[in-house]
C-alpha cells in the first residue's frame, strides 16, 4: 500500500529523512514512532503530498506520487483517511458537517452523505451528537470526531498523526482499539505516535525513526 | 465490523448514480444557497461592501442616462436650427418665390419659406421694439430672406456646412447665415462628456473590482483554517473557488439593485429642475428613469464586475494557503 524506496528529504541544510526503505502491505496496521523532529511528520506529510521529496520514490496503492501534478493532489488526498493530533474540527460546523465535509468534497448527494455520516459516528460511538458544536466536547470525544471524519469516505488507507497525543491513557487505549477495528476489515493503518508504552503493547510493527534515519524496519513482533 | 463492509451499501440502498451534469447542477445549487446564507451571517459588513459598489456603479450609470438623453436633446436642437438665406436686393419678389420653391424641392432641404422684405420689416419691428426708429427711414434696409430647414439626413453640421456653401454660390443670394458655431460647441460638449462618462466608468469598473477583490481576500483570510482542512481532505481549487465566486455574485446583485435605487432616487429629484429648464427653452423633454434593458444592463454589468474581481483574487489567495 506504501512503499518508500530511498527517499530523502532536505530542508535547506537539514535532514528530515535520509533514504529511507519501507514497505506497508495493503491491509497491514503499523506504527511510526521516534522522537519529535525524528522525520514522522516528513513521512506523512509525502505520502498525503503535503511534501515532495529532495530524491527517492513514494509510491501509495500503486500510484508513483511523483507522476502527479498539482491538480491530481485533490483525488490523491480524498483516497486517504487523515486524523490530525489536534484534531481539526472545524468549530463554526456541527458535527453532522464536519463529518460530512469530505462527502461534500467528494460530491454525495444528502441523502447517501446523511446515511454514511451517522454510520460513521455511531461507529465512533457520538451518534447522538450530530446537531452540537464540536466545541461542547471532551477532547477524547473531538478526537472520535476527528476518526468518523477520517472513515466516513471509507478510505483504503488512514494515516494518523499522534492521534492520542492529547489523550490520557484510558483514552489512547480506545482510540487504537478503534484503529485496529478498522484494520481488522481489510484498511491499511499507519499511525504516528510517541506512546511507546502504548505501542509496545499491542502487536503491530513499529517503524523506527532516528534523527531522519530508519533505525529499526518493520518489526513483526507479536505477528 | 460492517462499517467498512462495501457491499451491502453498494447493493441495497444505493440510489441511481447521478450523471456529472446533474451533480454539478446540485452543487452549484448547494453552493448559491449557502453563500447565500452566509451573506446574513455579517450583514452590517456585507451592506457597506454592497453600498461602496453600488455608489461605483451608479456615478457613471447617472452620468450615461443623462449623457444618452442629452445627446437626445441635442438632436432635436439640430433640428431645429434654420439657415438664413438674404437675397440680393436686385431680386424680384418673384424671383425670390421661385428661389424658394427650386429650393424646397431639393432633397437635403426639408423646408423653405419665404418672407418678403416687407414682413420682415414688420416682423422686425414688431419683436424689436425700435419701431419709431424705423418709421423715420424712407427705405426698407432689410432684404428678402428665405428661412430654410435642413432634412433629416443632413443635420450634421458636416452636411449643413455643404449646403450652406453650394447656397451662396448662386448670384441672386447675397449672404447666408448658419449658426455653425453653436453646433460645433454643442457637439464638441457632448463629445467631451462622453470621453469624460467612459474614462470614468472605465475607473470606477476598476474600483468595483479592487473593492470586490479585497473583500473576497479578507473572507478567503477568515476562513483559513476551512481552507486548510479541505484541501488536506482532497477539495479541489474549484470547490474551494465556488463560494468565493458565488459571494462575489451576489455582491454584484445586491449592489445593481442598490445602484438602480439611487438612480430612481436621483431621477426624482432632478426632474422638475429639469423640466423647468427644459420648457425654457419650449422643449418638452424630460429625464427618463433606467429602462428595462438598461436596468438589464446595470445587473450584468454588476454580477459580471463582481464575478470577475472575485475570481481574478480568489485563485492567488487559494494558492497561498497550503498545508503545512
Amino acid at each position: 500500500m506504501i512503499n518508500f524506496e530511498q527517499v530523502s528529504k532536505q530542508y535547506h541544510d537539514k535532514s528530515a529523512l535520509v533514504n529511507a526503505n519501507f514497505h506497508l502491505q495493503r491491509g497491514d496496521m503499523a506504527f511510526l514512532t521516534g522522537h519529535s523532529g525524528a522525520g514522522k511528520s516528513t513521512l506523512l506529510k509525502l505520502i498525503m503530498l503535503m511534501e515532495r521529496p529532495t530524491s527517492g520514490k513514494v509510491i501509495v496503492d500503486r500510484q508513483d506520487l511523483s507522476q502527479l501534478n498539482r491538480a491530481e493532489v485533490p483525488a490523491h488526498r480524498r483516497k486517504i483517511g487523515l486524523v490530525f493530533q489536534n484534531h481539526q474540527l472545524l468549530m463554526d460546523y456541527s458535527i453532522f458537517d464536519n463529518v460530512a465535509l469530505p462527502l461534500k468534497i467528494s460530491g454525495y448527494n444528502e441523502r447517501d452523505s446523511g446515511r454514511r455520516v451517522r454510520a460513521a459516528l455511531d461507529k465512533v460511538g457520538l451518534l447522538d451528537k450530530e446537531k452540537l458544536s464540536p466545541q461542547v466536547l471532551s477532547s477524547g470525544e473531538q478526537q472520535r470526531i476527528g476518526i468518523a471524519r477520517a472513515i466516513v469516505n471509507k478510505p483504503k488507507l488512514i494515516l494518523a498523526d499522534e492521534p492520542t497525543g492529547n489523550l490520557d491513557p484510558a483514552l489512547s487505549a480506545e482510540i487504537m482499539h478503534l484503529f485496529q477495528q478498522f484494520n481488522q476489515v481489510g484498511v491499511t493503518v499507519l499511525i504516528a505516535s510517541h506512546d511507546l508504552e502504548l505501542i509496545q503493547r499491542l502487536p503491530h510493527p513499529v517503524i523506527q525513526l532516528n534523527q531522519g534515519l530508519i533505525s529499526a524496519p518493520l518489526s513483526m513482533r507479536g505477528q | 465490523m460492517a462499517f467498512f463492509n462495501r457491499r451491502p451499501a453498494l447493493t441495497a440502498s444505493r440510489s441511481q448514480p447521478e450523471s456529472s451534469s446533474k451533480r454539478l447542477l446540485r452543487e452549484h445549487q448547494e453552493v448559491a444557497i449557502s453563500s447565500w446564507r452566509r451573506l446574513w451571517q455579517t450583514p452590517f459588513s456585507n451592506l457597506l461592501t454592497w453600498l461602496t459598489l453600488a455608489i461605483a456603479l451608479a456615478l457613471p450609470a447617472a452620468l450615461l442616462l443623462l449623457l444618452s438623453q442629452a445627446q437626445h436633446v441635442g438632436a432635436q436642437v439640430n433640428k431645429s436650427s434654420h439657415i438664413s438665406v438674404f437675397l440680393a436686393a436686385n431680386v424680384s419678389q418673384e424671383e425670390g418665390l421661385l428661389i424658394t420653391q427650386n429650393l424646397g424641392s431639393r432633397p437635403d432641404i426639408t423646408q423653405a419659406t419665404y418672407i418678403s422684405a416687407e414682413q420682415a420689416l414688420v416682423d422686425f419691428k414688431a419683436s424689436s421694439g425700435l419701431e419709431d426708429i424705423l418709421a423715420s427711414l424712407t427705405d426698407n434696409p432689410l432684404p428678402a430672406t428665405i428661412l430654410i430647414e435642413p432634412a433629416n439626413t443632413s443635420l450634421s453640421p458636416e452636411a449643413v456646412a455643404i449646403l450652406a456653401k453650394q447656397l451662396r454660390q448662386q448670384e441672386q443670394i447675397d449672404q447666408v447665415l448658419v449658426d455653425m458655431a453653436w453646433l460645433d460647441r454643442l457637439q464638441a460638449i457632448l463629445e467631451t462628456s462622453e470621453r469624460f462618462t467612459y474614462s470614468l466608468a472605465l475607473l470606477l469598473a476598476l474600483g468595483v473590482l479592487l473593492v470586490v477583490g479585497n473583500t473576497v481576500r479578507l473572507q478567503i483570510e477568515s476562513r483559513k483554517q476551512e481552507i486548510l482542512v479541505i484541501k488536506l481532505l482532497g477539495g479541489t481549487d474549484a470547490y474551494l473557488r465556488r463560494p468565493f465566486l458565488y459571494a462575489g455574485f451576489w455582491a454584484g446583485l445586491f449592489a445593481a439593485v442598490i445602484a438602480w435605487i439611487i438612480l430612481l432616487l436621483g431621477v426624482a429629484y432632478l426632474h422638475q429642475p429639469l423640466l423647468s429648464l427644459a420648457q425654457s427653452y419650449q422643449s418638452d423633454w424630460q429625464l427618463q428613469g433606467l429602462s428595462w434593458f438598461g436596468s438589464f444592463v446595470l445587473v450584468i454589468a454588476s454580477c459580471g464586475l463582481s464575478v470577475l474581481g472575485a475570481s481574478l483574487t480568489v485563485g492567488r489567495q487559494l494558492r497561498l494557503i497550503e498545508p503545512k
